[in-house]
């Protein structure tokens, strides 16, 4: 009941949305503001409970990474870590690579 | 091509190499939290959470000590029995009753004239019809025109499309037997009552519309550090490194790691609805009792859509109300985060998830479902 999907916005109209969940398109209800076509969009039991952030996509990634470099700095992580990590920082952070 | 579910898919659930610096992390802050406490328990409310901690294994990735446990944020599962018997009672009466697949099989605590579930109701002839969404339901009911009754169980996140449905316009053969509960007062209730909680994964997808400020008091009225997470393996694994850092830190605050999808806020517009349609009361767990504030009720000019009103029952007050678990079941221990579910008798013997006995074995965000299918990781 807590289980939400990922999908991505094709059409809106008005409170009504069809959102494409990597090939199977529903109709749904929309309960978020601005909802626009190529949203990605968290759905739940048929109906839009929040727009997904891209902005925000790679928040807790940046926090867990800030927090290594830190623990690498006070000696308590080995650099290899964080090594690894900066290979999937550079990665990550190239969007033309997703 | 940029695509956030593919994104998603590869760093918070495929990315091997990331979940062991994840790992590395949390054990170095392990290494600090012990310093000051040898135990430390997480409770993560939410059954989606217990599904991907389980499903994934992250328990075994965890220090010793360091305990993650399962909380009563299953809407199946803490449904009263009493509003199970008015569904089933309803079904043999011929009104049509929807329910969403998850409640379909949970059992009432006694018969109610030969079914002890909507699933049993349906093959003794019951009208019950399973349905993905509100929307099937109110579109059948339109067509049949028969008297239909909607098994509204769920939290936060499942009742804006409750409420954005009244305010459209239904059918008049359309009627809700509502069991809408509210997370923040279970929260509450089990740091108040059982204790021994030393932080809290929040849902991430009932935080979607209530916002990550509304687990402020956890933090500042309890000192329980508190985390909204996603839900997929790295995030909790993340939330679990930010409830040690905050312990080792000896502060409390609530954080959202689940950015991508939740803000402090939360959905302003969904808010306004549920209020714009419902009132908070009092209201019953399934294997808890009453809780303050803490169930969703049709405010007064909508009770022509209550199917309690319309069809005459009354639901029990907390003096009539008694446990309501049949003999042996232990889920209200389990949902409390008190034992797991293999510490109950009947785990995997007169309880399965093809015959689930109890409320707990049968969705699959219950606790004992996701151990039994899942086993113990
Ligand atoms: S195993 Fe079955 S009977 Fe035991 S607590 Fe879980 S649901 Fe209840």
């Amino acid at each position: 009941m807590c289980w939400g999907v990922y999908g991505k916005v094709l059409e809106v109209h008005g409170e009504r949305a069809y959102v494409d969940f990597g090939g199977v398109v529903e109709e749904v209800v929309s309960v978020v503001d601005e909802l626009v076509p190529g949203d990605y969009v968290v759905v739940h039991a048929g109906m839009i409970i929040s727009k997904l952030s891209e902005e925000e996509f790679l928040g807790s990634f940046k926090y867990i990474y800030e927090m290594a470099k830190k623990l690498v700095e006070n000696g308590e992580l080995s650099k290899r870590e964080l090594e690894k990590m900066d290979e999937v920082v550079k990665r990550w952070t190239t969007k033309d690579r997703w | 091509m940029f695509d956030l579910k593919v994104a998603t898919d590869k760093l918070f659930r495929g990315n091997r190499d990331l979940a062991s610096n994840v790992v590395k992390i949390l054990e170095v802050l392990w290494g600090k939290v012990r310093k000051k406490i040898d135990k430390v328990k997480i409770m993560n409310f939410c059954g989606t959470h217990e599904w991907t901690t389980t499903h994934h294994g992250l328990r075994s990735l965890l220090p010793e000590g360091l305990e993650l446990v399962a909380g009563p944020g299953c809407p199946v599962c803490i449904t009263p029995s009493y509003y199970v018997e008015v569904a089933i009672k309803l079904a043999l009466e011929n009104v049509k009753v929807y329910t969403y697949g998850d409640a379909y099989k949970l059992p009432a605590v006694k018969k109610v004239d030969g079914a002890k579930s909507l699933a049993e109701a349906k093959s003794l002839g019951g009208n019950v019809s399973v349905v993905y969404s509100l929307l099937d339901a109110v579109k059948d009911a339109r067509e049949s025109k028969r008297e239909s009754a909607f098994f509204a169980i769920g939290f936060e996140t499942t009742y804006p499309i409750y409420a954005s449905t009244i305010l459209k316009n239904l059918p008049e053969n359309f009627t809700f037997i509502i069991c809408g509960r509210l997370t923040p007062p279970a929260a509450e209730y089990v740091v108040k009552n059982v204790g021994g909680i030393d932080g809290v994964i929040a849902p991430g997808h009932v935080s979607t519309i209530i916002g990550g400020k509304s687990w402020k008091f956890l933090a500042e009225n309890y000192n329980i550090p508190t985390v909204v997470s996603g839900f997929e393996p790295m995030d909790v694994l993340i939330s679990v490194v930010e409830i040690l850092r905050q312990i080792s830190e000896s502060r409390a605050e609530v954080v959202i790691e689940y950015t991508r999808a939740v803000s402090w806020e939360g959905n302003v517009l969904a808010k306004k609805m549920i209020l714009d349609v419902f009132d908070v009361c009092d209201a019953t767990w399934r294997g808890i009792g009453l809780i303050p504030s803490s169930g969703y009720r049709l405010k007064e000019k909508y009770m022509n859509l209550d199917a309690f009103n319309v069809y005459g029952f009354k639901e029990p007050n907390s003096k009539e109300w008694s446990s309501d678990l049949l003999p042996g079941c232990r889920c209200g221990e389990v949902i409390l985060g008190k034992i797991k579910p293999i510490d109950c008798p009947l785990f995997l013997k007169k309880c399965t998830p093809s015959a689930p006995y109890g409320p707990c074995m049968v969705s699959l965000e219950g606790t004992c479902s996701i151990w039994a299918r899942f086993g113990r990781r």
